[in-house]
Parts: structure tokens; sequence; C-alpha cells
């Protein structure tokens, strides 16, 4: 796929922009966020399926932001913030379990895609989108996106209380 | 509460803005901004697109996200670099292949046409932004991206892509080695048709190729005003310039034997 990072720029640059204020609550962090995530996009052009632009930077801005509120230290500023650092701290506490037998058994439970379970997390419980339309944006059927949200509850009781 | 009973979530009138969307998914969310009197989030983002450009245009954002990369890159394990730049010489080489190899079948060029050299230059470096075409591979898998020069075979089911990037009006025609040339925007002779001229937009139908040998030359025209699909049907047969006003981008495939 031909990734006109220029082009890219021009036309999603603000998406990316609101995108990560929205998850990062600091225009100034926001703005540096944006940078990276057009990083990664050229980074993996030789890679990445482009095929829907606008959907391919808004994933990747919330992975990216998402990487950036696990090492924050910041009190939440409400619910929504609140939940977006547990579902950020999700991936941390994967790769810092694998060491412990626990870990490697959510590890599996996560069948190697823990950043689309966090994905779907921040679609369904952040962004509000319903389980039907989750589904839609990930490409997984509306059972599947239920089962990966139940698991990330079942194995993580923050989620769960904060989701109560 | 039904979906149709909720407030549409930014992220879909983003995605809908984009006009990324399936239409009937499209008409589904317009249709529930305007049950909650919402229409002008579509227009926030426009107005809101041109301050975020404003206050950060591309003249100041893209030498930052190169620097950047440039470092990352620099960071990088030594023999993805090599990987890269063999794939680039690759890519450079078979683009060259194809423009000599379309050189040769037609006989003269489209002094306004981008050359596909210049266009792999242009993944992501250079030039103002300029109405391209993408062509996808459909497979088991999902869809595969083509570049020029891809080796393509019969059957293959291609879905094509255009950016209008802002030109008004456009036609996509492609012309195999044989010199038949068919139409994919609009699919039938007449008037160019008006562009969507944001985001990437697909094509309605996909399009199978034939048993035709060597090649398939997919060019997508475009301009400002009005134009006649005769008029890019008559230069594509004859390898004669396309008018002054038109301007075209190129996508060569590879046609091989399967």
């Amino acid at each position: 796929m031909a990734v006109d990072i220029e082009s890219f720029y021009r036309l999603h640059g603000p998406m990316v922009l609101r995108r990560c204020r929205r998850l990062l609550r600091d225009e100034a962090k926001a703005v540096d966020a944006m940078h990276d995530v057009f990083v990664e996009i050229l980074r993996r052009k030789d890679t990445l399926d482009a095929s829907s632009p606008a959907g391919l930077l808004l994933t990747t801005a919330t992975h990216v932001c998402l990487n950036r509120l696990r090492g924050e230290r910041r009190k939440p500023e409400d619910a929504d913030d609140e939940m977006l650092f547990h579902i950020a701290a999700l991936g941390s506490e994967v790769n810092a379990e694998t060491r412990t037998l626990a870990g490697r058994i959510l590890d599996r439970l996560f069948a190697g895609q823990p950043e689309s379970t966090r994905l779907i997390a921040v679609l369904h419980y952040v962004d509000r989108l319903t389980l039907e339309e989750v589904a839609g944006e990930v490409g997984l059927s509306v059972s599947g996106v239920r089962k990966r949200l139940r698991t990330l509850k079942e194995r993580l009781p923050a989620v769960a209380e904060a989701t109560s | 509460m039904k979906t149709t009973d909720k407030q549409v979530p930014d992220w879909l009138v983003e995605r809908l803005a984009a006009g990324e969307l399936p239409e009937a998914r499209a008409n589904e969310l317009r249709a529930r901004l305007r049950a909650h009197g919402e229409e002008y989030r579509l227009s926030a983002l426009a107005n809101s697109n041109a301050e975020i450009l404003a206050a950060l245009p591309p003249e100041r954002a893209l030498p930052e996200i190169r620097r950047r990369a440039d470092r990352r890159q620099r960071n990088a394990p030594r023999p993805a670099r090599v990987w890269w730049a063999l794939s680039m010489v690759t890519a450079g080489a078979a683009a060259f292949a194809m423009i000599f190899a379309v050189r040769e079948h037609k006989g003269s060029r489209t002094p306004d046409r981008v050359s596909e050299s210049e266009q792999a230059e242009n993944i992501s470096f250079k030039g103002d932004l300029k109405p391209v075409l993408r062509i996808y591979r459909k497979s088991a898998a999902g869809a595969e991206a083509l570049r020029p020069g891809a080796k393509v075979h019969q059957g293959d089911t291609l879905q094509i892509r255009y950016v209008a990037a802002g030109r008004r009006f456009g036609i996509i025609a492609s012309i195999d080695a044989r010199g038949a040339v068919t139409l994919h925007l609009p699919e039938a002779p007449g008037k160019a048709v008006a562009l969507e001229r944001d985001g990437e937009r697909a094509l309605p139908h996909a399009y199978e190729l034939d048993d035709s040998p060597g090649f398939e030359r997919f060019v997508f025209v475009t301009a400002d005003t009005p134009f006649e699909s005769t008029d890019v049907v008559r230069a594509l047969e004859s390898g004669d310039a396309l008018p002054a006003a038109l301007s075209s981008f190129d996508l060569s495939l590879r046609k091989e034997k399967p």
C-alpha cells in the first residue's frame, strides 16, 4: 500500500490530534503523541493495510495514547479518564505478569492480541460504541467482542468495578 | 435503548466524515445525526480541521515527523534497514521496468502524467497532494494493496479506490496490452464523474482481470472542469497526449500467466 504521509497528514492530521486530545487531555502531550502516530505509520508503511486510512490512524492514535497513559502518574479527571488508565494498565499487566504462571495464562487468554482487546475496551467503555458498533469497527463478531470484554472484566477486577 | 436512539459517538462521526464507511452504514449514521439535530457535528469537524491545519500546517508537522522517524530508523537493528533499502531498490526497478514496457507499447507519453518512478518516490516524501489511484486485490485473507508493477493474474478481482485530492471531475480507465480500453468510472462512455473530493473512495464494483497478457495500465484522469470519457479513451487508444486541461495518474500492473 502506498502510504503517502503528507496526504495522510493533510487529510487526517486534525482527526488524529482530536483523538489524542480526547484521550490524553493535555494539548502539549496530544500534539506530541500526534507526531508519534504518523511516525508509527511511516515505520510500518511497508506492511500496513491502509485501505481505510482514517480507521488505521484512529486505531494507531488510540494505542499510542494508551501507551503514554500507562506511564502517567496524574490523578484521573473523571470516570472515563479512570477507565482509560485501567485499560492502559492492561498492557503492562499482561507484559509484567508473563513471568508468572497466572500471567502466562492471562497472556494466553488474550490469544496474542492484547492490543485489540485494549482497543475494544476503549471503544466500548470510553467512546461508548455499542457492541455491534465495536464489532463493525474491529472486524469481529458481536459475540467475539462480548467474549473479549467478559474475559477482561473477569481477569482485571479494576475494570469490572469501574464498569459495574 | 435502541442503537438508533443513541447519540453517535465521536469515533463514528470521524469515520463518517472521512468517507470510509460503507454507504448503508454512512446513511444510517447521517439519519441518527439528523434525528438528534446534530448534523452540525460534521461541519464542526471541517472547521476544526481548518483550525488545526492553520495552527499545525504540514510544513511544520511533517519535518518533525520525518525527523523522529529518521531517528528511530537510525536506532533500528541494521538488518531491517538493509531489508528496507533492498525493498525500495526492488520496487524502483520494477517500476522502471513497467514504465519501459508501457512506453514501448504506446510509443509516446502523456506530458502531464505522473511517472511510476515518481509515484514510487512520492510514497511519502515529496510533492503537493495529488490525485492518486489505489488498487487492492481481493483475497481470502482480505485485501492486498498492489504497488506499481505488482504481479497479477487472470481472474484476480481488483478493488479500485481513488483519492481526488480536491479535484472536481474524474475518469478511471484501464488499457491492456491488446489495446482494449475499459471504463471503470463511469462504467459507460459519457461525462466525467463528479468526484468525492476528500478521503479515499472505492468504486462501486470490483474488476476481474481477463486473459489479456502483459500488463494492465490504470489511469485516473482528473480536472476541475467537466470533460468527456471520449477524450480519455481516444488518448489511451492512440497513445497521444491528453488535452492540456487534464492531468492523470498512472498505475500499471504486470500480468503473469497462472
